[in-house]
């Protein structure tokens, strides 16, 4: 992300900022940028409808520029796009002000991002998406006997890139199925890593499985990528690296992620420190449940008492459309920093963030045991809970409604 | 406070546990549920009248055909039937004692003599076979009466081409005919919708046939597992010494390249066997920690377990104490409902036959076993060595015969009890295993409940197409009484229990999968993704369980990612609530959690549907919990 143009007021934290995002991952740090009620400004395509003295009407597609103010965004993690849509607040020689529309940011494009106050939050983020320095790419493929997951781990991200499901026959005697669906399956895996992995980019691919699968798919890639001749993989063999996963589940990437040598590996890139950073709060809990609080009501309390070391957040707890409970994250974050916290803000696009996010969102490992908050009740921050997940939800009408809002219909 | 209370509340199973001894005539089955699941409370009250003279022709001299008025079929045993009768005298008497050598009578093991005839072996054993009134309660007669009226006469005997659609001459009335293509089996004739479902009658042949016993083969990896079993099919002439000849042992069922290769199994491996008591399906587990999931795909479709342990020095330990999979395996066959285990003590000759240490072994494993609540009539133990076949089928070495005096394994499984199966309850089929040849679609898998028959109608749940069963095999032909003119109808039934294969039309290869279950379409069990389970933690569980744990949920042979959404209450043994929403559940102990899976399968109050009602779950390869479902969310 670049970062062009900051105008930002020191007096009330107000102002707007211009940005232009030019990788994928680019656009989910915007995403997280993107709160209801702020105004955006970037060049769209829109139908503009004209009708002449006779009646008939004409249309066509014109670029323009607008400014609207958000009224929901989103992010599609399949194609890579963040959606906005709201009222349009620019007056227009094509545009009615005050009709609809739905943005779409692009790659190399820059768009502007007015706000009423831009906090500490905000601020981390764009100075993470604008860090010159390109964390690297990760390939992670997990695999059990007919279930394979390809996927592609960014800074930010986790993408799956492909999902492999084949049905495998069990053995039988006299009978081959067997032997030809695993290599069915192989072959499909072998196929998506082909398609979807760009060595250029991706630093190491991690392949995970239990038991002998991986070894065997390995055998199965080496010989087939010196019989066809498949350079990507030629060149770039050193790039695998076979590691332990349970199944070939998604979520198992995690698994290789705390694998302690790929932890190594990968010492410097996000995902391996948030996954560090949650096994320890696993652990805590384990060791000493009196140190390791979960939910905002307990950590919160826990935070009054100045007792939290190490502060876990989920990136969605901040994309709340509820004003008010964004603050009293953000607040909660600004605290622990002043006392010297870490604080650790997971990408809901991670595996690892998404199990926080399961576990309320927000967790902490505390200096001191504090056994007394351990009385004190959960309903606040369940509810918290329940209205962020709702955010999460995707309503296919409602995109269907705004489209057509847009035409101005 | 013990914890083996907290394991019993949670795998109690009423046919073995509490009932024991009354375990054969014990007709104890939960109808009500049946009742109220399926079936209008509105349209029962016709069936109630209808059923009261029927039955009372059945049974002429019962006095009281319907003790619970709200029950369709009276549950009054017909006095027709002296079985019960007979059935409690051979009760009272033990099950053959472990190690009283008279049990192990004369075994042909091989081939069965052919006029191989329960009730004779009855008298002598006095236990495996009980007169033929044991296991279809009493109230399946009466139900039949109730629903065949105009044919009552012939109580027993169903029309010639019952369960045909069309055969319907009772189905008559106000049926159109949509409610009859739906409808296959039901002769009732109230019925609107096609979503009635009306239990098929139990086809006589099943009453007294036996089904198929299915035993699971567990161990800690390289224990000797399919050696063991490898010798079993040598000595019980399934495979000729001159086949088995050079290869190892352990090759016969292990049949994969990969699993030859590197000497471990990797899949389950599927025999059969025939002793004179059942007709057994060997399940050959891998004993691999990578392979627990495939092993609990195994175990969940097993009655009865042997679990092979490596004597020699070191081996013992290493698979027993020192995190090997013995001790999961254990837990996981008790929490999925294997409630009979036999204990091979393998590798004894390495030891010379040490009657010590074979000794030292029994004591650490049964105190681990009991712990599990394994009842401890259920367990047996002895010594053999799969490599030399020593006790398999027979003892030659004067060491070991010089102490042990009990069965040798092909006796000992011919001992099992036989498992007590549920006919009259909805059919549900779980596929193990799918795959085309020549014939068509095959699914192969075990009948959880109920009964199928070739030609029937079943719908694939969770994707909810319908197939035609075109042909069901059995992997053996199960043993029939000779005498009886339609055994041949057993032939061409899988009853609850049965591993079989059924040949499928009208669905494409790749619409089925593994884990998919077959049921009849107007008594499909609930689609759902959240449920209330009753969990117990194991104590190989580190990180405890907070809420939103992401899990891995296996039931039958499906693995599906899941998380504990609530944490309801922290329970004592007995149910009773210690804390509710707890923060987190650690090592050893019970609770009622939500939990929500990624997607829907078909699952079922453990009250309904045993084997649709437990689970194991696994997080990062490891066990952490089994549980029952208890209600569906």
């Amino acid at each position: 992300m670049k970062l062009v143009k900051r105008n930002i007021s020191s007096k009330d934290g107000g102002g707007s900022i211009t940005l232009r995002p030019d990788t994928p991952e680019d656009l989910w740090h915007a995403f997280n940028l993107l709160q209801k009620g702020d105004c955006v400004r970037c060049t769209t395509v829109r139908k503009v409808v004209k009708e002449s003295s006779t009646g008939s009407t004409t249309s066509n597609k014109k670029r323009l520029m607008l400014t609207i103010e958000v009224k929901k965004v989103d992010f599609d993690p399949d194609v890579l796009e963040v959606r906005i849509s709201g009222k349009v607040q620019s007056e227009n020689d094509f545009v009615r002000l005050g009709a609809h529309h739905t943005l779409t940011l692009e790659l190399n494009q820059n768009f502007s991002l007015e706000k009423e106050c831009w906090d500490q939050i905000y601020l981390d983020v764009i100075e993470e998406a604008c860090n010159p320095e390109r964390q690297a790419e990760v390939a992670g493929v997990v695999l059990h006997s007919g279930l394979a997951h390809v996927c592609l781990v960014t800074g930010a991200l986790t993408i799956t890139k492909a999902r492999i499901e084949v049905n495998i026959p069990k053995k039988r005697t006299g009978s081959s199925q067997n032997a030809k669906s695993i290599k069915k399956f192989f072959e499909a895996v072998y196929q998506a890593i082909l398609r979807h992995i760009d060595f250029a980019r991706v630093k190491v691919v991690l392949m995970g499985s239990p038991g002998f699968v991986k070894d065997d798919f390995f055998k199965y890639l080496q010989e087939e990528m010196v019989r066809r001749d498949d350079r990507p993989f030629i060149e770039n063999k050193s790039k695998f690296v076979l590691c332990k996963a349970s199944n070939g589940h998604k979520h198992a990437l995690d698994e290789v992620f705390s694998d302690p040598a790929i932890m190594a590996r990968m010492n410097d890139t996000k995902v391996a420190r948030e996954v560090e950073a949650l096994n320890k709060f696993m652990r805590m809990m384990e060791v000493d449940p009196d140190r390791a609080y979960y939910g905002f009501a307990h950590v919160s309390k826990a935070q009054e008492q100045l007792a939290v070391d190490t502060l876990l957040l989920t990136d969605q707890l901040f994309r709340s459309s509820n004003v008010k409970a964004r603050k009293e994250y953000v607040t909660l974050v600004e605290e622990a920093r002043a006392a010297g916290a870490k604080v650790f803000i997971f990408s809901s696009m991670h595996l690892s963030g998404q199990q926080l996010q399961q576990v309320s969102g927000v967790a902490a490992i505390l200096r001191y045991p504090l056994p007394e908050i351990a009385e004190i009740g959960e309903e606040e921050e369940e509810e918290v809970a329940d209205d962020a997940s709702s955010d999460e939800e995707y309503d296919p009408l409602w995109r269907v409604k705004e489209d057509v809002a847009d035409m101005g219909l | 406070m013990s914890r083996h209370r907290m394991v019993r509340n949670l795998t109690q199973d009423d046919y073995y546990d509490d009932y024991d001894d009354e375990y054969y005539d014990d007709d104890y089955y939960e109808d009500d549920d049946l009742q109220q699941q399926y079936a209008p409370p509105s349209l029962s009250k016709p069936i109630i009248a209808a059923a009261a003279p029927a039955s009372v022709f059945a049974a002429p001299v019962a006095a009281a055909p319907a003790p619970r008025a709200q029950i369709p079929w009276p549950k009054a045993k017909p006095a027709v039937n002296t079985a019960p009768a007979i059935a409690k005298g051979s009760l009272t008497k033990p099950p053959p004692g472990w190690g009283t050598p008279s049990n192990s009578a004369p075994v042909g093991v091989a081939q069965p003599p052919p006029g191989f005839a329960p009730p004779s072996n009855t008298a002598s054993v006095g236990v495996a076979k009980p007169p033929d009134g044991w296991g279809k309660p009493a109230a399946l007669q009466s139900q039949k009466a109730t629903t065949l009226p105009a044919t009552a006469a012939g109580v027993m005997k169903p029309p010639p081409d019952w369960g045909k659609p069309s055969s319907g001459q009772e189905a008559s009335k106000n049926q159109d005919s949509k409610t009859k293509a739906t409808a296959t089996k039901s002769k009732s004739s109230n019925k609107q919708q096609g979503s009635v479902y009306v239990p098929k009658p139990v086809p006589d042949i099943l009453k007294t046939a036996k089904s198929q016993l299915s035993m699971v083969v567990l161990g800690h990896v390289d224990a000797g597992k399919s050696t063991m079993m490898g010798q079993v099919l040598v000595q019980a002439g399934y495979i000729s010494k001159r086949e088995a000849g050079k290869k190892p042992m352990s090759w016969i069922l292990d049949e994969n390249e990969q699993e030859r290769e590197r000497g471990v199994t990797m899949e389950i491996g599927t025999k059969t066997v025939r002793v004179p008591k059942h007709d057994i399906v060997l399940l050959d587990a891998p004993g691999h920690a990578d392979f627990v999931p495939i092993m609990i795909t195994g175990a969940a479709n097993a009655d009865v377990a042997i679990l092979v342990v490596a004597a020699n020095t070191g081996e013992f330990e290493a698979g027993f104490d020192g995190g090997g999979q013995t001790k999961e395996h254990i837990l996981l066959a008790r929490g999925l409902g294997v409630t009979q285990i036999l204990v091979a003590i393998n590798k004894l000759d390495m030891e010379d036959w040490s009657k010590q240490r074979y000794d030292e072994i029994q004591a650490k494993v049964k105190s681990y076993l009991l712990q599990q609540q394994f009842a401890p009539k259920r367990i047996r133990f002895l010594p053999l060595s799969g490599l030399t076949g020593e006790n398999v089928k027979s003892r030659n070495d004067s060491k070991l015969s010089a102490w042990y005096k009990g069965p040798t394994l092909l006796d000992a499984m011919n001992d099992f009890l036989p498992a007590k199966r549920q006919l009259e309850k909805p059919f549900r089929f779980g596929i193990t295993d799918v795959y085309a040849e020549g014939k068509g679609v095959v699914a192969r898998g075990r009948v959880m409940q109920g009964f199928v028959e070739a030609g029937e109608r079943l719908v694939v749940l969770p994707i909810g197409d319908v197939v035609t069963v075109n042909k069901l095999e059995h992997l053996q032909p199960p043993t029939t009484d000779d005498n009886d003119k339609n055994a041949f109808k057993r032939l061409s039934i899988g009853m609850a229990g049965d591993t079989v294969e059924l040949v499928l039309s009208g669905i494409e290869l790749v619409r089925l999968s593994v884990g998919s279950i077959l049921s009849n379409p107007n008594a499909r069990p609930p689609l759902t993704k959240k449920a209330k389970a009753k969990v117990f933690i194991l104590d190989s569980v580190t990180i405890p369980i907070i809420r939103g744990a992401r899990v891995m949920f296996h039931m039958q042979s499906l693995d599906i990612p899941a998380t504990v959404s609530k944490l309801i209450a922290l329970t004592k043994g007995g149910g009773e609530v210690i804390k509710e929403r707890p923060r987190a559940l650690s090592r050893n102990s019970s609770a009622i959690v939500e939990i929500t899976l990624n997607d829907k399968i078909a699952m079922e109050q453990f009250s309904s549907c045993r084997a649709l009602g437990r689970f194991v779950l696994r997080r990062s390869g490891d066990t952490i919990a089994v549980g029952v479902i208890d209600e569906l969310l």
